[in-house]
Formats: C-alpha cells, sequence, structure tokens
C-alpha cells in the first residue's frame, strides 16, 4: 500500500508543477498609447539617476505631456512625446529608438572643433612626418586604428600616445609594450580626443599606468532600486596596475568636446594625480553607466542609470572644464594648438 | 569559499560513489550505462526588473552521462545543454538566444522497491541569455551551483516497459546574477559601497566573489521529470523553474520544459 501512495503522491506533485511557471510570472504589459507613455516615464522615474542633477521634475512631465496622449494619437506622435521627454534630461547616454529612428540629446551642439585629424597626422604622427611613431590596428583591419604611440618630433623626449576609442580590444601584451616604450620620456602626451567612448575597463586600465598609489577617484551613485533615494554610495579607486612600467613622469591629456563616456572616466580617474594637467575643451561627460532595454511595442531606450561625483564633489554628467583650455585654431594648419601647449607645459 | 566547500563536498561524493560504484559494476553490470539524449527545449523567461514582457521560444536540448542503477542505490552523471531562441511576448524584434548547459550529479537510496530519496547536485548550472539589439544589457548571466532534495518513483509497468517520476526541490543555491536594478553589475556589487572597474569579478562569470548563498526561502528552484522507458529507450518530459529576486519585488523567473529521447549503451 505504501509505495502506491508514495507514487500517487510524487505524481500529483509532478502534475501540480507541471509548466506552471507562467503562474509565477507577472502579466505582459499593454502597448496601447497610453501604456508604453507610462512603461517609458516610469523607467525614466525609476532607473534614471540624474532627475535631480538636470533639474528634471518627471512626475510634472508625466502629467502634462501625458494629457495630451490618447489612442487617437498617432505612433510618431507617440514616439516624439517620449523623445521629448529624453530630451529634457540633456544625456547623450539617454536615446528612445524606434527602428532606424532615433532621438537623443547632442552634446557636442554649440562647441567649436577641438581637433582634426589632418593637422594632426600632417604635422605629428603620420608616418611620412615622424617614422618613430609606432600604431597598432584592429586585427583583420588595418584602417581601425587602436593606439598610436611614439616620441614626437618636436621634443623627442616627449611621448605621444593617442587612444582614439575605448570600444576596442588590445590585449595586455600590447599595453605594456607601449608603457615600456615610453621608459626614457620625460613627459607624456595623452591625447583622448575624439574619443566618445567604449569599455570603461579599458580606459581605468590604462589610467592605472599612470599612478604608483591606490587613489580615490570619487563615488559612483547607481541606482539600486525603484525609489527616489534608491542609490548606492559606490567610493571607486584608482588602483596602480600589476606592472613594472607605469609612467609616473608628467603628463598632459587632451580633451575635446567628443571626449565622452568611459573617456570622462578615463579623465575622471587620472585628475587627481597631481602630475596630470588636462589640456583642450571642456569633455562632453557622459559620466554615468548605461542600462537599456525595449519597451513593451518593441522600441529600445537607454538610459544613465548611475551618476558619478567626482573626488572635488563635481558631477562630471555635463563634462568636465580642463585645467588649460585650448581652442584649436583651423585656419592654422601647420600646428594642433592644443598639443603645442601640453609640449610647452611638459617641457 | 562556500564554492570550495561546494567543490570539495561535490568531489568527495563522487569519488565515495565511483569507488562503490566498481562493486557494483562487478556485480550488476548490466545496469550500468552511458547514455545520450536528444530532444527539444521550450524556455521562457521573465525578469521583471527590466520589463513584464515575457520572452519564450523553442530549438534543441541534447545530453549525455552515465548512469548506474542497483537494488542499493542509484545515481547519474551527467551534462545537458538547452538551447532556444526566444521572441518577446509583444514584439517581434530583440529577439534572444537561450543557452544554459548544466553539469548534475545525483545520488539515491531506496527506501522500498519503488520510492527512492537523495540528492541532487547541480555542480555547474551557467543560463546566458543574449538579446540582439541592445547594448550594456544585451547579455543575461546567472551562474550557480545548486543542492537539491530529490525523490524519485520508479514503477514497472511491465516487464520492459518502466515509467519514472522524479522530483527535485532546491535547498541551497550560490550563484550570482549578472544583472542588477538598473545596471549590467551584480546588484550585491553595487551594494557593497565600493565600484572598482578594474574588479573582473564584478564581469567575469565565473567571479566567484560575488556569488551568494541562497536558500528555498528566497530562490525557489524545482526540476520535474517523467521518463517512460522502454527497454534501452526512454522517452521523457522535464520541466524546471527558477524563480527568485536580487531586488525586492522585482523578480526572475525562467521556466525550461524538455522532451527528450534518451538511449542507454
Amino acid at each position: 500500500m505504501k509505495p502506491l501512495i508514495y507514487s500517487i503522491s510524487l505524481f500529483l506533485t509532478i502534475v501540480l508543477f507541471l509548466s506552471c511557471e507562467s503562474t509565477f510570472m507577472e502579466p505582459d504589459p499593454g502597448t496601447s498609447n497610453r501604456d508604453i507613455f507610462n512603461e517609458y516615464t516610469n523607467i525614466v522615474k525609476q532607473k534614471y539617476a540624474m532627475l535631480e542633477f538636470k533639474n528634471v521634475d518627471i512626475v510634472e512631465l508625466q502629467s502634462k505631456i501625458g494629457a495630451t496622449i490618447t489612442e487617437n494619437t498617432t505612433q510618431a506622435e507617440l514616439f516624439n512625446a517620449l523623445g521629448s521627454i529624453t530630451l529634457s534630461l540633456r544625456d547623450g547616454h539617454s536615446t528612445i529608438q524606434k527602428e532606424d529612428t532615433l532621438i537623443g540629446y547632442d552634446f557636442t551642439e554649440g562647441y567649436p572643433p577641438g581637433f582634426d585629424i589632418e593637422i594632426l597626422n600632417n604635422n605629428y604622427i603620420a608616418t611620412s612626418t615622424n617614422s618613430q611613431m609606432n600604431r597598432i590596428t584592429a586585427e583583420g583591419d588595418e584602417e581601425i586604428i587602436i593606439a598610436v604611440y611614439g616620441n614626437l618630433p618636436q621634443d623627442e623626449q616627449l611621448a605621444y600616445l593617442r587612444i582614439p576609442s575605448w570600444d576596442v580590444i588590445i590585449t595586455d601584451e600590447q599595453i605594456e609594450n607601449i608603457f615600456a616604450s615610453f621608459a626614457n620620456a620625460k613627459g607624456l602626451i595623452f591625447d583622448i580626443r575624439q574619443n566618445t567612448g567604449g569599455n570603461p575597463v579599458l580606459a581605468t586600465k590604462f589610467a592605472s599606468y599612470l599612478t604608483n598609489d591606490v587613489v580615490f577617484i570619487g563615488e559612483e551613485r547607481f541606482k539600486t532600486g525603484p525609489d527616489a533615494n534608491d542609490f548606492s554610495n559606490s567610493k571607486a579607486f584608482l588602483k596602480p596596475a600589476n606592472s613594472e612600467v607605469r609612467f609616473t613622469r608628467p603628463v598632459a591629456v587632451l580633451t575635446d568636446r567628443y571626449c565622452y563616456s568611459a573617456s570622462t572616466t578615463f579623465v575622471a580617474s587620472v585628475n587627481p594625480l597631481e602630475r596630470v594637467t588636462i589640456i583642450g575643451q571642456r569633455t562632453g561627460g557622459g559620466s554615468g553607466s548605461v542600462g537599456d532595454g525595449y519597451l513593451a511595442n518593441g522600441w529600445k531606450w537607454s538610459l544613465s542609470t548611475s551618476e558619478f561625483i567626482d573626488y572635488q564633489n563635481n558631477n562630471l554628467d555635463d563634462g568636465f572644464d580642463p585645467d588649460i583650455p585650448v581652442l584649436l585654431d583651423l585656419q592654422t594648419t601647420d600646428k594642433d594648438e592644443v598639443i603645442e601647449r601640453a609640449i610647452m607645459e611638459l617641457q | 569559499m562556500i564554492k570550495s566547500i561546494l567543490i570539495s563536498f561535490f568531489c568527495c561524493f563522487m569519488c565515495i560513489v565511483v569507488t562503490d560504484a566498481q562493486n557494483i559494476v562487478g556485480a550488476e553490470s548490466n545496469r550500468n550505462s552511458f547514455f545520450l539524449s536528444l530532444g527539444s527545449t521550450n524556455s521562457s523567461f521573465q525578469d521583471v526588473k527590466y520589463s513584464n514582457v515575457k520572452y519564450s521560444g523553442l530549438l534543441v536540448s541534447f545530453g549525455l552521462g552515465y548512469n548506474s542503477n542497483s537494488i542499493k542505490r542509484i545515481w547519474e552523471l551527467g551534462l545537458q545543454a538547452n538551447i532556444s531562441r526566444e521572441t518577446a511576448s509583444t514584439y517581434d524584434n530583440g529577439k534572444a538566444t537561450m543557452l544554459n548547459p548544466i553539469i548534475y550529479f545525483t545520488y539515491l537510496k531506496p527506501v522500498n522497491k519503488t520510492f527512492y530519496v537523495g540528492v541532487r547536485i547541480d555542480a555547474v548550472d551557467l543560463y546566458i541569455r543574449s538579446i540582439e539589439g541592445l547594448g550594456n544589457n544585451g547579455s543575461y548571466l546567472l551562474n550557480g551551483s545548486h543542492l537539491y532534495g530529490t525523490a524519485m518513483v520508479n514503477v514497472d509497468l511491465s516487464k520492459s516497459l518502466k515509467l519514472q517520476g522524479t522530483v527535485n526541490i532546491g535547498l541551497l543555491s550560490y550563484q550570482k546574477e549578472g544583472t542588477s536594478f538598473a545596471y549590467f553589475a551584480p546588484q550585491n556589487v553595487l551594494e557593497s559601497e565600493v565600484f572598482d572597474y578594474q574588479d573582473q569579478a564584478i564581469t567575469n562569470i565565473f567571479g566567484y566573489k560575488y556569488f551568494e548563498l541562497r536558500n528555498i526561502t528566497n530562490n525557489l528552484n524545482i526540476r520535474n521529470g517523467i521518463h517512460l522507458q522502454y527497454k534501452k529507450m526512454s522517452i521523457g518530459y522535464d520541466w524546471s523553474l527558477k524563480y527568485f529576486a536580487t531586488v525586492k519585488s522585482y523578480p526572475v523567473t525562467i521556466g525550461i520544459h524538455n522532451i527528450v529521447l534518451r538511449y542507454r549503451f
């Protein structure tokens, strides 16, 4: 009798549990115009980390713009309504995308160019100008430059390193080789102009070659829950690279308005170092970490879900002012004023 | 540390069982066999931290392993991989690919002729989803090891037809979810008051530093199955459920169904 009871009990248990995960799941969200509007504005309200810093009253926007959303609202009008909320954040990381159409804030608008590749190539780093300059290119595509490094013809005791993007793959060995080649340099010009970001881990790895000490660089405040005060207060430190070839002599970091996201992480990481001087243009900012997802109608959102407060208590999302502001003069094509100012500083 | 203890426990357990099994192989070699399995997987997923939209899809599962059956005990060591291609319930873009390899071990002792109890250990249970079109949240990672309490009924329907039903209830899990409330880093990392981009354990799926121990009260983990065996072939239906929340009120639900054909060599 007992085996039969065991058997019946077990099979009943199995039948009870079969396919029941749907009972644990929340119901699908609605996809009406109002549902989509509410879903997006709630995501902004709960996940966007800088409503206070950007002075955005999301509840008021929900109410004001929401009043115009009805079931007669066209998809284009609804998309523009969500886009207006996105633009109110003034944040290049925050976008709303419908198929091939994207609405996002242009953080470079109103800023003059701070970089010209022709001027740089013709006067400093092109192989024809400077045979000592080395290049690391992407595997399988030599057109994609990962790093340019070497000595400058204007002063061979000064090293130059250009990283055009942090969204690249570079090995630890390659990074070691770069810094090993700077062993005899009295100063380093670290050019990250036009570097719109990528992997903050890589940016921090390069920064770690510029210090011998653990340095407090600020706090990254991540959203950890839906309420307005649900933030982490995560202290951030720059730790020295585990390397013999760290560069601990004076460094000039060159910036322009296109320095964004992971480049701001890099600047925030090296700015506390006394030997480092930031030269050029105000950076683009974008100091928050980014989360993304889809709304219930398939439109894609991305938002800054953290804010970075540097060691001097500055929120860096709107940009970082250089120690020495320098504008590029596009009329004089025989020199890059930002590099020239850095050479002067390091000499 | 806890991971090391679990792995040590698993290894010791394996040594004892394999030693035991060698004795059984001599006496009852006809009841020890390698097996291969092939079937279909139907998976579903919902992470309320990001959306209430459910994902579900179908593809394939396969497995291999070694099974030992004796009067005194049943044990099985196996690898199973579930793969599926999921679609969101309310839109067509942003499809997801799910990969779920599991290395498991089951050990059961008979209570009587038909009823067995024991444990199952999922030494590795890796759940990876890749979502098209997304950036930082384009991957969802859940890596863990689990200890289950197991009950099995083995009924001989005829001389060559056997029905087997199994219930595994997760008792302990040691796991790491790669995504937090709003960012691609574990929630416990963000709540630890220090965030270090140079800390590779944050993004490394095997970064044990941020694994956490969860139990049946905060991590529902169930695996059930019914298998009908005819001589060397069996057909079975397995179902697993994971339901947990690293952020309060924002649960993750994962369901995986398999219909599998198994052949014992």
